[in-house]
């Protein structure tokens, strides 16, 4: 059913999601519990903080690429440290330059 | 904080892993709930710390993504253990503490106090004592309702009392009568009156001066503002006059006076302070000494101390223990002990002025804390050969009526 949904969509949002994107619009529900949508939290340049998260995909001392429901999210910095890798939540330590999502064209994923 | 103390109780190690995929490894941890932190890539390799428990765990997924890995060093408290097994006499020492502790926090160790003015620390404990409540009974034989009977039963101006158990310390809170003194002896001897309707008290005056202002709320005013009265003149008569209706006197009834009579007054001061006076000179050299005490018997360390002439011995001492409630018997405490000259000196001027005044100042907030205002101030300092002295009159306006027995033909009298 969900396939076909998403074949309907042609790639877009499934249907399922958008519905309860407004279900959680119209209640006021924080969209990171209903929609499991990401959560990053930055403190200065020094730590990040990630709930929500489907795993790592790349870690190296520059580069972090964690999966998550909406993409890939890309931090860049120098000197990453992961503080802490738990089933909800993991801390990025370090000197953070940039946090992004990669774009599907960009070819990163 | 406490993620620390946890984890060391539990003990973790720093391992290092090596192979093609270790992303696919930290994501297969995390799947299998195993907690990993400080994560570090090291070259080729990463280092990262592991729980023991997660450790056991780790053999399947390392195997599934091909990685090897190193245990680089080893941290907790089940480590320690394992690798202190052979000392026994430590670990005996270690359960044999833990053991006095448990041993001693079945007992009472201290007994405080609060609340008491007029009853002494010493006084209650004595008592206390009397009744085999002190220091080294069994916390399980403390009845604190009992405690809190006996105190209030021995001594009567006791009104309140709390008894609490508050680890190895009994906290006793007690609460006095303020009246009991004087107040309480006028306020019964005013019960007598009321319940007597023969007897009734009058207002003298308690001192010399000039009436300002007069507020009567029962008796019979007997004199007017602006009145010069002497001390032990009848200022409110507790003796009304009962008249028929052609205005002749046909008795008397006694009742209790009340007024506030506001007087002015003259007052005499005079502050006398020696001009010579001595200064402790204390030398340099110090003797030390270390004790402990627990409970009558003192141990100390150093040399003997013996108190003499131009010498102070001052000490500091801690009750040891693991906290405010749980105080062992032992207490701990240095002791010093210092010698000194005593030298002549004299005040100079402004330091015998300066004293005078600060003297003089406190008397008057004295004054003004029980309500009396300072008209004049004539007070001023002179000097002699050995003294000096502030001395003058204060012109106050003070409140005054002291109470006293209505007699009989006392009005007649003043007529």
């Amino acid at each position: 059913m969900g396939t076909r949904q998403n074949k309907k969509n042609n790639g877009k949002e499934p249907r399922g999601d958008i519905v309860r994107k407004k279900i959680a619009e119209a209640a006021d529900v924080p969209k990171d519990v209903v929609l499991g949508m990401p959560l990053v939290s930055l403190t200065g340049k020094a730590e990040l903080c990630i709930e929500n998260y489907r795993g790592i995909l790349e870690y190296t001392e520059e580069l972090i690429r964690i999966r998550t429901k909406e993409g890939v999210l890309r931090v860049t910095g120098r000197r990453m440290r992961i503080e802490y890798y738990l089933d909800d939540e993991m801390q990025i330590t370090g000197n953070i330059a940039k946090v992004e999502f990669e774009n599907k064209e960009d070819g990163h994923c | 904080m406490l993620t620390r103390i946890l984890r060391y109780v539990k003990g973790y190690v720093r391992i290092r892993i090596r192979g093609n995929s270790p992303e696919r490894f930290l994501n297969l941890c995390r799947y299998h709930h195993i907690p990993v932190w400080g994560l570090e890539p090291k070259g080729h390799a990463y280092e990262m710390y592991v729980t023991i428990h997660g450790v056991k765990h780790l053999g399947p997924i390392l195997r599934k993504t091909n990685t090897r890995m190193r245990i680089l060093k080893k941290y907790g408290l089940p480590f320690f253990l394992f690798q202190h097994r052979k000392r026994k006499v430590f670990f005996a020492g270690c359960l044999g503490c833990l053991a006095l502790i448990y041993v001693l926090s079945l007992f009472v160790w201290d007994i405080q106090i609060e609340g008491n003015y007029k009853k002494t620390d010493e006084t209650l404990l004595a008592f206390l004592r009397k009744e085999k409540i002190a220091c080294g009974m069994r916390r399980s034989e403390v009845d604190c309702p009992e405690i809190a009977k006996m105190i209030r039963k021995e001594f009567e101006d006791v009104i309140w009392v709390s008894a609490s158990l508050e680890g190895c310390r009994i906290r006793i809170a007690i609460k006095e009568n303020s009246d009991s003194g004087e107040e309480a002896e006028q306020g019964a001897e005013e019960k007598k009156t009321g319940e007597n309707s023969e007897e009734g008290t009058d207002l003298i005056a308690e001192k010399d001066g000039v009436v300002r202002k007069i507020v009567v709320r029962n008796g019979i005013p007997q004199v007017h503002e602006g009145d010069q009265v002497k001390k032990g003149d009848l200022l409110v008569s507790g003796k009304v006059e009962i008249k028929n209706d052609s205005q002749e006197i046909t008795g008397w009834q006694y009742q209790h006076s009340d007024a506030d009579i506001w007087m002015e007054t003259e007052q005499e001061y005079e502050d006398i302070l020696n001009l010579s006076y001595k200064e402790k000179r204390y030398e340099k050299r110090e003797k030390h000494q270390i004790y402990w005490k627990t409970g009558k018997k003192e141990y100390a360390l150093g040399s003997e101390m013996k108190a003499g002439k131009q010498m102070e011995i001052h000490s500091s001492e801690v009750r040891i223990g693991l906290s405010k409630s749980f105080q062992f018997p032992i207490s701990v405490g240095i002791r010093t002990m210092r010698t000194y000259k005593n030298i002549g000196k004299t005040y100079t001027q402004e330091e015998f002025q300066k004293i005078l005044s600060e003297r003089f100042a406190l008397f008057q907030r004295d004054l003004r804390k029980k309500g009396v205002q300072i008209l004049e101030n004539n007070v001023k300092i002179y000097k002699d050969k050995d003294n000096a002295y502030a001395r003058g009159t204060l012109t106050l306006l003070e409140k005054c009526g002291k109470e006293r027995k209505t007699e009989h033909g006392n009005v007649r009298e003043n007529d």
